[in-house]
């Protein structure tokens, strides 16, 4: 009888032990795949926000703000006068991006940072063209970050 | 026995999920070879605006090499032409990953030359 009994506490025991670690693997391939996920949605985004990004960023360096001269036009040059608030909104709304600026940085001391194209950490993207700025031709960076889908 | 049944399923599932982690969180890296492209075709122009490509010779190298160093500075890439042996980056091939090449033609010494014009890091 007590032998009996002894056998089916060793096997609740083994299956208590075998159960235990079981349900903390479950859970933490649960948790990571729930993780990883996310991350892959977060990253789904930014590809799509890239994606509109990349014509931006070239339409505008080719066409949209570059220097003009009667019906010649000369890309990488850019006319600073064009990148207003106007021309930037336009392009935000046919784009259909929540957010978008395009700024121009020049070459000098202290512009050589390791900001570059790249990704945020909130959502946003940016990224950059080499241009040629002013009379004078001098280099610089187009930057033109965005994020965010608009809402319909 | 029993002990090495464990030992295989543990083995079994600890390669399953190796697997499925790995699947799971390898994503495809994101895709910007257009952009690259672009960068490249960035770099050759701004030095074409700049005057380097017009009638090059070996008098204008010192001048072309100076400009490709500065776009090197403001961005981290290097520059390449293959061809003339001019680079803004020391090293070549051997120490610099290309990732954007194009290829153009320039008048040097008053005769058309092909040459290959990358972009690396």
């Amino acid at each position: 009888m007590t032998g009996k009994w002894m056998g089916k506490g060793f096997m609740s025991l083994d299956a208590l032990f075998s159960i235990v670690p079981i349900a903390l693997m479950v859970f933490l391939a649960m948790d990571m795949r729930s993780m990883l996920s996310q991350e892959a949605t977060e990253r789904s985004q930014q590809q799509v926000v890239f994606d509109k990004l990349v014509p931006i960023a070239d339409y505008t360096v080719k066409s949209g703000a570059v220097m003009r001269n009667g019906s010649a036009r000369y890309p990488n040059w850019i006319d600073e006068g064009v990148l207003g608030d106007g021309y930037v909104e336009d392009l935000r709304g046919r784009a259909g991006l929540g957010a978008l600026s395009i700024s121009l940085e020049r070459a000098g001391p202290g512009s050589e940072s390791e900001s570059g194209s790249g990704y945020a950490r909130d959502g946003s993207v940016c990224i950059y063209r080499i241009v040629v700025i002013g009379q004078e031709k001098g280099l610089g960076r187009l930057f033109v970050c965005g994020g965010g889908n608009a809402k319909h | 026995m029993q002990s090495i049944e464990a030992i295989i399923s543990l083995l079994v599932f600890l390669s399953l999920s190796a697997v499925f982690i790995a699947q799971l969180g390898q994503p495809n890296p994101p895709d910007d070879s257009l952009y690259r492209l672009q960068l490249a075709e960035d770099a050759w122009r701004v030095l074409y605006l700049q005057g380097h490509f017009h009638d090059f010779n070996e008098g204008k190298r010192l001048a072309l090499e100076e400009d490709m160093k500065k776009i090197t500075d403001e961005t981290g890439l290097c520059v390449f032409m293959e061809g003339t042996e001019i680079t803004s980056c020391r090293g070549g091939d051997e120490e610099h990953v290309m990732t954007a090449s194009l290829s153009k033609t320039i008048i040097v010494d008053g005769k058309p030359k092909t040459v290959s014009f990358s972009i690396g890091k």
